[in-house]
């Protein structure tokens, strides 16, 4: 099958899926009283600063259905991804993440135990990455943690974390999904 | 007694509470809040402050990125690059306070923003609202009994009344000399040394009389020694000293035994024409060079960077900082000096060094022109790291 009838089936069904959850349940309601719209969750996969991505991704772990559409925008829209991890032992402590386009790592602090430099290298950043920072989604089947980095400078950016942070444990647990955006 | 850098606000004062050398080259400088994971958002200025060919600390102190932990956020602007500055000073003198002052200790509070070109100290806003924010506790600070001063950029001169705290800066230079000067306490100690003698001259003298008497008693000859004979005996103090010096000069490497530093072996590097033998850095756990107890300082000096640190002399001897996280190899010069040079002094061969346009143009034979101009006795050997065996 051509490749533009493939990708054009693929749509139709996204638009389809979509358009059923949104008449078969009532719209999400978030503690403002505000439902969350396909644009909110588009705007957070995209990483787009004007939205309460706090509120909006609290309400997106109370529903399976916007969960599902968030992932499912997530692997249309995101810049680059690192799947679940295939790991020989669930116990094993994962120190890094790797992927074509990224480098997701994490290294101690020697003064203050408990405390952890997250690095995120990006080679080769689009400009957005300069001016807003990235969005790090962790995502697995019961849960999705978002995280932004600041402006990448020089290919890389960081942030320094609690190691009993559970976005940080998220982020090198290899049962999660990691989408960049 | 310590040096407590503060940086002025237009929300008070910030203490700058504690500065470390993270020195890895994938992770990038960061200013920290009270030691916590929470970030100050002038973070990534501070990054560029430190980085090397942007900034200006990574040149001056040597690691290529630091944590500092400030008292409170400082969200934007640049006004806290020369209190930056002088903390890093500090820290690299050892005086660098944590902002809680005590009796006795010295106050410096700078705001102040620094052209990383040529040093100089640029003018800042605020800077009414700044020192009006900070005069209670420069008050309190005084009461206590603490030396207090509060730099602000020449350039603002215009929009504050003088008073007994302020000073005012034009560049870097003249901002370090807010700190302790070695050279001042030394020459106090001496003005005191020069008291005490005076108020014990009579002793003194009595003494000299006493000598003298029983020099004619048991005759000249035997009591003070020829010119000739005085040059000899020094000459060869020196030659056994020096003799000594190489003799028991021995860089001791711990090496690994295993995978890691829990079981080391020791090996003696060998010299040959003040050069120790090359190292791999692979297997390397610590590193000591043992010197004769005449020797009074150690001096590391980088030559494939800016760096000139004095160490400090341990059990082992005198520990030498191994880098991390290398990509390349590191040479260096270390140079014993019998009698130590001062704080000053160093700061001078830090410039001296700084003013090349490369760290590698450095070479042994300028080294020991620029230290003969020191009137010190001194030694220069050399030694590299290598990173694979």
């Amino acid at each position: 099958m051509p490749d533009h009838q493939y990708h054009m089936q693929e749509q139709l069904f996204t638009a389809k899926t979509l358009y059923r959850e949104l008449h078969q349940f009532a719209p999400e309601k978030n503690s403002t009283g505000k439902p969350v719209l396909l644009n909110d969750l588009v705007q957070l996969a995209e990483g787009n600063p004007q939205i309460d991505g706090q509120q909006v991704m609290q309400q997106i772990n109370q529903s399976l259905p916007l969960r599902r559409q968030y992932m499912q925008l997530l692997q249309k829209l995101a810049f680059a991804n690192s799947p679940v991890q295939a790991a020989a032992s669930s116990v094993a402590e994962i120190s890094s993440r790797k992927s074509a386009e990224f480098e997701l790592l994490f290294k101690r602090d020697k003064q203050f135990s408990g405390q952890v430099y997250v690095i995120l290298k990006i080679p080769h950043s689009i400009e957005k990455h300069h001016n807003q920072g990235v969005h790090v989604n962790c995502c697995s089947d019961k849960i999705i943690s978002s995280i932004h980095f600041p402006p990448i400078v020089d290919g890389k950016t960081q942030l320094l974390m609690e190691e009993s942070d559970q976005k940080f444990i998220n982020m090198f647990d290899a049962e999660f999904a990691i989408y960049l955006s | 007694m310590k040096t407590h850098i503060f940086i002025a606000t237009t929300q008070g004062l910030v203490a700058i509470q504690n500065i470390t050398p993270i020195d890895d080259e994938d992770i990038s400088s960061v200013v920290s809040v009270n030691g916590t994971s929470t970030t100050a958002n002038i973070s990534s200025s501070y990054h560029n402050f430190v980085k090397k060919g942007v900034g200006i600390i990574h040149k001056m102190f040597g690691a290529c990125s630091y944590r500092v932990d400030i008292s409170a956020r400082i969200d934007q602007g640049n006004s806290w690059q020369v209190a930056m500055y002088l903390a890093h000073l500090a820290q690299a003198k050892g005086i660098l306070g944590n902002g809680e002052v005590r009796q006795g200790d010295r106050v410096i509070c700078a705001t102040g923003e620094v052209n990383t070109t040529n040093l100089q100290v640029l003018a800042v806003n605020e800077v009414p609202v700044k020192f009006e924010l900070a005069q209670s506790q420069l008050t309190q600070w005084t009461a206590l009994g603490a030396e207090v001063q509060f730099l602000l950029p020449q350039a603002n001169q215009s929009e504050i009344q003088p008073n007994t705290y302020i000073k005012l800066i034009s560049n870097l230079e003249q901002a370090a000399t807010a700190l302790p000067n070695s050279i001042q306490e030394q020459s106090t100690s001496n003005i005191k040394t020069k008291k005490l003698v005076s108020n014990n001259s009579r002793y003194i003298i009595t003494g000299v009389v006493v000598l003298l008497v029983l020099a004619m008693f048991f005759g000249l000859s035997k009591f003070i020694p020829s010119d000739n004979s005085t040059q000899q005996s020094v000459a060869e103090k020196n030659n056994i000293s020096t003799g000594d010096t190489n003799l028991k000069i021995q860089l001791v490497a711990q090496l690994k035994q295993s995978k890691t530093c829990a079981q080391t072996s020791s090996q003696s590097l060998s010299l040959s024409n003040k050069s120790f033998a090359e190292l791999a850095l692979s297997q390397l756990c610590e590193l000591h060079l043992q010197t004769p107890q005449a020797i009074g300082q150690l001096l590391l000096i980088a030559q494939d960077a800016y760096t000139v640190l004095p160490l400090k002399r341990n059990q082992p001897g005198w520990q030498i900082p191994l880098p991390k996280n290398r990509l390349a190899d590191r040479s260096y010069f270390l140079v014993t000096i019998v009698n130590p040079l001062s704080e000053e002094k160093i700061e001078k061969l830090r410039l001296y060094r700084e003013a090349m346009a490369k760290p590698t143009m450095l070479t042994e034979a300028a080294l020991v022109i620029w230290l003969q101009t020191q009137d010190v006795e001194f030694t220069v050997y050399s030694h590299k790291l290598v990173l694979k065996e």
